[in-house]
């Protein structure tokens, strides 16, 4: 084992020796995620205040005691928006997530394990879905459908099938060129139950490590969508919608734009994390 | 005569699922200026890693946990196990150069042979741009290399694995080490290459007066090369010496039962020729092409066998003389562009994907390592072909039978029952290629296509699975096509023989007549070219293993 080992990488000697214990920015990311998730579920476990009603004499309140992101411009707390924001920009980010994995995989998977002109034919389609700009697709599919949260998740979704379609179509041809599915061949076993049996659970790996990375990236077009308008209409709390309603105070308010937006990096960043993680689990 | 470099007590730890191993545990040696010290041993035995504790260039995880490496050059001497790394990266390509084990991978494939070849030059300053382009044009001819000028400009994609492994030679020699680690440096290349690109790290070693540690798996070579010999296993050194001293007789078991196990130093008899009889297998006027049009490569160029029932043949030739196209033409993995294939009654070509066929041939393939599904159980990959069966044909649905027809088919392959619930990856290479060739077995075909079965197992590992397949032939009266490049496996196993090359059958004939006195001037290149020093056979013979590996059934 370690002589192979030994090939692979000749890297100078010494790492440090920290990396028993899960490292503490993977601990700290789950956490982050926890948080959201929690939030999501029960934002009224964690404030108390209301986050559509507000009162006019508290409007644009720095962050203090009572108030710990400040107020709007109608003096709503913002942290309770943010909170119960989650549910809204969190389960659209879910929905876009499983559009595009679904949906890309499905096609990468018939691709790649069928060749030949039904393989020629999908991948021109998903070239053709690459070539246009994601905000713009994304935007072509809303107009279509019209706008909403759903809608908005969807055609976030939309716009990441391409990806999905590639890196899995990718996986099932490296998995398919492999010894063990020509010995599964061998021993007579027929394409779909070889594509079941064998392909499938060894290139799902990546594919989900890019899942838990386009998570994060959802959570940033839904907000993206959300700031141009066309996701949640006001006064629905939404992460992206939280921002773009506060973009005339950046000047006199900034904890207004600030603070959500650190909500929405950190979770974005905490996702990309665990998506490493995840790809080095099943790599 | 001085000393160069002394190993000491030396000891390597890799730390793996957050657990140190033990890869090298007190290994002592000493390598003289000018000679050759092998390192022996099979896989896991610390070799590979003692050759990257010297260049300091232990993968990650990887860890000096004590003794010195002493190096003695002209200016004096110098411990590289407490160089800092700065200083041991002067010394790295300068003072000790490293010939990778694989060529196909150890030139980088976006820069030119030439610039590859001149990275060590430039790297230590060596001189002007022009005189470095010069050097390198010298190098390279020096190894050689035909139309040197040439070669400097073409990408490594563009020369076969011999002359990259001259490349890779060339910059390793660059500036004349005093030290060169050669890991496994013929060991991905064919026996003819293998034997000029040896011819030329002698040659090189001798013009230079370099010193070569020299890392092999194969005996043979470190007998006719080395002037001293370090046998190891498990990360400890078994014993050490002069070459001769230890190879004529050896102190400890471990190095007898290598010496017992190295198919190269056979020198038993081929198996006997047998009557001739109407053969089972019969492939006539096979051609294969690849491509299309003009670009089109003949692999297989009308090759035209047959195998009688119980025998075994063997298919021998170099890299791209076209014997795994036949072999998985043979089981029905491919329709070859003409000929015909019969086994038996059944005509391959027009069965191809049977059930049919599949209870005919079976392919059993090289490399046990990706030939297993890594997520499935031993169990459920040796019982697969048994649920892909129809039950009119044989096949099982019932979970109780299939657990017993597992467990059989585990036994007759010599493996424990209970490894059916193990991973591959809990599993040896020789015990996986055993998974392997029971998955072959268990729906009790008629012939089976062994595809260099036998190829990437250590020796000890080789000869038991030899072994195995030639009693399971005397129990099942199983039909062998071996595909191999190694004429000793041949010699083993083997009853008659095909000797390809470049796509043509060179030479047909009983293993003793191919094998004794080869009618094709290839075929005696190749029989040539077999590392199998005299004295060593003749040691061998006068001592008589104890293992009982020089008869052959």
């Amino acid at each position: 084992m370690s002589a192979s080992a030994a090939v692979l990488l000749p890297r100078s000697t010494e790492r440090p020796a920290a990396r028993r214990r899960p490292a503490l920015t993977l601990v700290l990311a789950i956490a982050v995620l926890a948080v959201a998730l929690a939030w999501a579920i029960a934002p009224w476990l964690f404030t108390s205040q209301d986050p559509l009603a507000g009162e006019a004499l508290n409007a644009l309140q720095p962050p203090s005691g009572a108030h710990p992101f400040g107020t709007d411009a109608t003096g709503r707390d913002l942290l309770a928006r943010v909170i119960f924001g989650a549910a809204n920009s969190l389960s659209g980010a879910a929905i876009a997530v499983l559009v595009g994995l679904v949906v890309g995989t499905a096609i990468g998977v018939l691709a790649g394990s069928t060749g030949g002109v039904a393989e020629e034919a999908l991948m021109r389609i998903v070239d053709v879905l690459l070539a246009i700009p994601g905000l713009l697709l994304a935007l072509s599919v809303i107009v279509l459908l019209g706008f909403g949260v759903t809608n908005a998740a969807i055609a976030v979704g939309v716009t990441s099938i391409a990806v999905f379609a590639r890196l899995a179509r990718s996986q099932v041809l490296r998995v398919r060129r492999s010894d063990y599915v020509e010995a599964a061949f061998g021993s007579g076993g027929s394409f779909l139950r070889v594509l079941w049996r064998h392909v499938l659970p060894n290139s799902l790996g990546a594919v989900l490590a890019l899942a838990a990375l386009q998570f994060g990236s959802a959570i940033l077009q839904i907000s993206t969508l959300g700031f141009l308008g066309y996701g949640a209409p006001p006064p629905t709390p939404e992460w992206g919608l939280l921002i773009a309603e506060s973009r005339d105070y950046v000047g006199s308010a900034a904890w207004l734009t600030t603070l959500p937006g650190l909500v929405v990096a950190a979770v974005v960043l905490s996702a990309n994390r665990v998506a490493s993680a995840v790809r080095k689990a099943t790599a | 005569m001085s000393t160069l470099l002394t190993i000491d007590d030396l000891a390597v730890s890799y730390r793996a699922r957050g657990q140190r191993h033990t890869a090298v545990d007190g290994v002592s040696l000493e390598l003289q200026r000018g000679e050759v010290l092998a390192l022996v041993g099979e896989s896991g035995s610390g070799k590979t890693t003692i050759g990257h504790a010297i260049i300091g260039l232990l993968a990650a995880g990887g860890r000096l946990e004590r003794g010195s490496i002493g190096l003695r050059l002209a200016g004096g001497g110098l411990d590289l196990a407490k160089l800092p790394a700065r200083a041991l990266q002067e010394l790295r390509g300068a003072r000790i150069a490293l010939v990778p084990q694989d060529p196909g991978t150890s030139l980088n494939p976006v820069r030119t042979i030439g610039a590859s070849v001149a990275a060590p030059l430039r790297i230590h300053r060596w001189g002007t741009k022009e005189a470095i382009r010069r050097r390198v044009v010298d190098l390279l001819e020096r190894v050689g290399l035909d139309d040197p000028e040439r070669r400097a400009r073409q990408y490594p994609h563009e020369l076969s694995g011999g002359m990259r492994q001259r490349a890779l030679i060339a910059a390793a020699v660059a500036l004349e080490p005093a030290l060169i680690i050669a890991d496994e440096p013929t060991s991905a290349l064919d026996v003819t290459v293998q034997r000029r690109i040896l011819d030329l790290l002698d040659d090189l070693r001798t013009e230079l007066g370099s010193s070569v540690l020299l890392i092999t798996h194969d005996l043979a070579v470190a007998a006719e090369r080395a002037d001293s010999i370090a046998v190891l296993r498990g990360g400890r050194l078994e014993e050490a010496g002069e070459t001769r001293a230890v190879l004529r007789d050896p102190s400890r078991d471990y190095t007898a039962a290598l010496l017992a196990d190295a198919p190269a130093l056979t020198d038993a008899a081929p198996r006997q020729a047998r009557p001739a009889v109407e053969p089972f297998v019969t492939v006539e006027g096979l051609v294969h092409e690849y491509g299309k049009g003009a670009d089109a490569f003949r692999a297989v160029d009308d090759v035209g066998l047959g195998i009688a029932r119980g025998t075994t043949h063997a298919l021998v030739g170099e890299s791209g003389s076209g014997k795994t196209t036949i072999g998985r033409a043979l089981a029905g993995f491919h329709t070859p562009a003409a000929g015909s294939i019969r086994i038996g009654e059944l005509d391959v070509l027009a069965e191809r994907g049977s059930r049919r066929l599949r209870h005919a041939v079976q392919l059993v393939s090289q490399n046990p390592y990706a030939s297993l599904d890594p997520r499935r159980s031993i169990g459920q990959t040796v019982g697969e072909p048994l649920l892909n069966l129809p039950l009119a044909h044989g096949g099982v649905r019932d979970r109780r039978v299939l657990a017993e027809r597992v467990a059989t088919a585990l036994e007759q392959v010599a493996l424990p029952a209970e490894v059916a619930g193990r991973l591959p990856r809990e599993l040896s290479g020789g015990q996986r290629q055993r998974v392997a060739i029971a998955r072959a077995l268990i729906i009790e075909p008629q012939a089976v296509v062994l595809d260099e079965a036998v190829s990437a197992l250590d020796v000890t590992v080789q000869s038991q699975i030899l072994d195995l397949l030639e009693r399971l032939q005397r129990e099942l009266g199983l039909t062998y096509l071996f595909i191999t490049h190694d004429l000793a496996v041949v010699r083993r196993i083997a009853d008659t023989v095909t000797v390809l090359r470049g796509g043509r059958a060179v030479e047909t004939g009983t293993a003793q007549q191919v094998l004794s006195s080869p009618q094709h001037e290839y075929t005696r290149a190749l029989l040539h070219a077999v590392p199998s020093p005299d004295w060593l056979r003749d040691a061998r013979r006068s001592r008589r293993s104890p293992h009982g590996q020089l008869e052959v059934a």
